[in-house]
């Protein structure tokens, strides 16, 4: 969560709404990516609900990922360091992309830890898509092999399956 | 809040007392340890991934001259779940109640998890619009991913046992992976 330059936010909202998204989200180039979000946060409030002094945007930057932050930040850099680049320069202090300890140092001094999560399965994004594209092919199989005799079935699971 | 087909975002950043805060984060380190906290919140199907944290100053990690200390410590929520965020506060309202407080009683204006309509609004108008959203696996809901590891898991083992039986006991190994497996197709 980094500070927006005063007078940047228009210029951060235009960036986000320019980005690739679906498949060709530039996080698809990170493949340890299973989330992340980009969003602008206005101000903060106060417990009032009034705009806290003085008043601030913040840029926020979420990301759920496979591996160690040092891994993930430098696949990002790697591999989408100029779109990243495009959003974040309208931050106080960003060094962009280019500068690979800069870039770390930044994202460490900003990160915000988890203190309490909740995490519905731990596996890799490979593993994921690998496990859902397993369950497509049991459930086909599961249809298409009703009424097959035990060598028709055998046979058709080891063509499908091996083994 | 947004939509990606399946998965969605909602992310909450508010204001907290500094008790509340210092209670935070003696408790979170506990909670995340015990099942007994845990089990009753990974029950809640439809959440991929969320996570509560405390902010307290400006960059976040930075020290000294660099760091320029917020108002109030703030609690930022965010979460990947599954379709409605009302269906989504409604379960929490419901269903752990006592945890809801257990993380949000300090925050400035919770109303407390119940009524519901009530904390629905608290959220709502909190939650900070995502303006951009990525999901590895957008076709897939956490129930789905859940029984696919599952789903893998046991398939590897049937493979494994399958390899070497003729056709017919092929057939009735086959049968029997398939009465275990069909709820996770």
């Amino acid at each position: 969560m980094a500070p927006v330059r005063g007078g940047a936010e228009d210029s951060v909202l235009a960036v986000l709404a320019a980005m690739d998204t679906g498949p060709d989200s530039p996080f698809a180039r990170v493949c340890t990516t299973h989330f992340a979000r980009l969003l602008l946060i206005p101000v903060l409030r106060d417990a009032h609900g009034e705009p806290a002094s003085p008043a601030q945007a913040y840029l926020l930057l979420t990301a759920d990922f496979d591996g160690t932050l040092e891994q993930w930040a430098a696949a990002v850099a790697t591999e989408m360091g100029a779109d990243l680049d495009r959003v974040f320069e309208h931050c106080e202090r960003y060094p962009g992309s280019r500068d690979s300890a800069a870039f770390l140092h930044f994202i460490n001094e900003h990160r915000i830890e988890a203190g309490f999560s909740i995490v519905a399965y731990r596996a890799s994004v490979p593993a994921v898509r690998e496990s859902l594209e397993l369950q497509r092919a049991l459930r086909d199989f599961a249809v298409a092999s009703q009424g097959l005799g035990a060598s028709e079935l055998a046979s058709a699971w080891r063509e499908r399956f091996g083994g | 809040m947004e939509r990606q087909e399946r998965a969605q975002a909602v992310t909450i950043i508010s204001p907290v007392h500094r008790w509340w805060a210092l209670w935070l984060r003696l408790t979170w380190p506990l909670a995340n340890r015990l099942a007994v906290v845990n089990r009753p919140l990974l029950r809640l199907a439809f959440i991929h991934f969320a996570h509560w944290s405390l902010v307290r100053r400006m960059p976040s990690r930075a020290r000294g001259a660099d760091a320029r200390r917020l108002p109030h410590p703030y609690v930022l929520f965010q979460s990947n779940f599954n379709d409605d965020l009302d269906a989504y506060i409604d379960a929490f309202s419901l269903v752990v109640p006592g945890r809801m407080r257990a993380m949000w009683q300090g925050v400035f204006g919770f109303p407390g998890p119940r009524p519901v309509d009530r904390f629905v609004s608290f959220v709502r108008a909190r939650a900070t619009p995502t303006q951009y959203y990525y999901c590895a696996y957008p076709e897939a809901s956490s129930t789905m991913i859940r029984a696919a590891l599952r789903l893998s898991e046991q398939h590897r083992r049937f493979a494994a046992e399958a390899a070497g039986l003729d056709d017919a006991a092929f057939a009735a190994r086959y049968a029997e992976f398939l009465t275990r497996a069909q709820l996770l197709m």
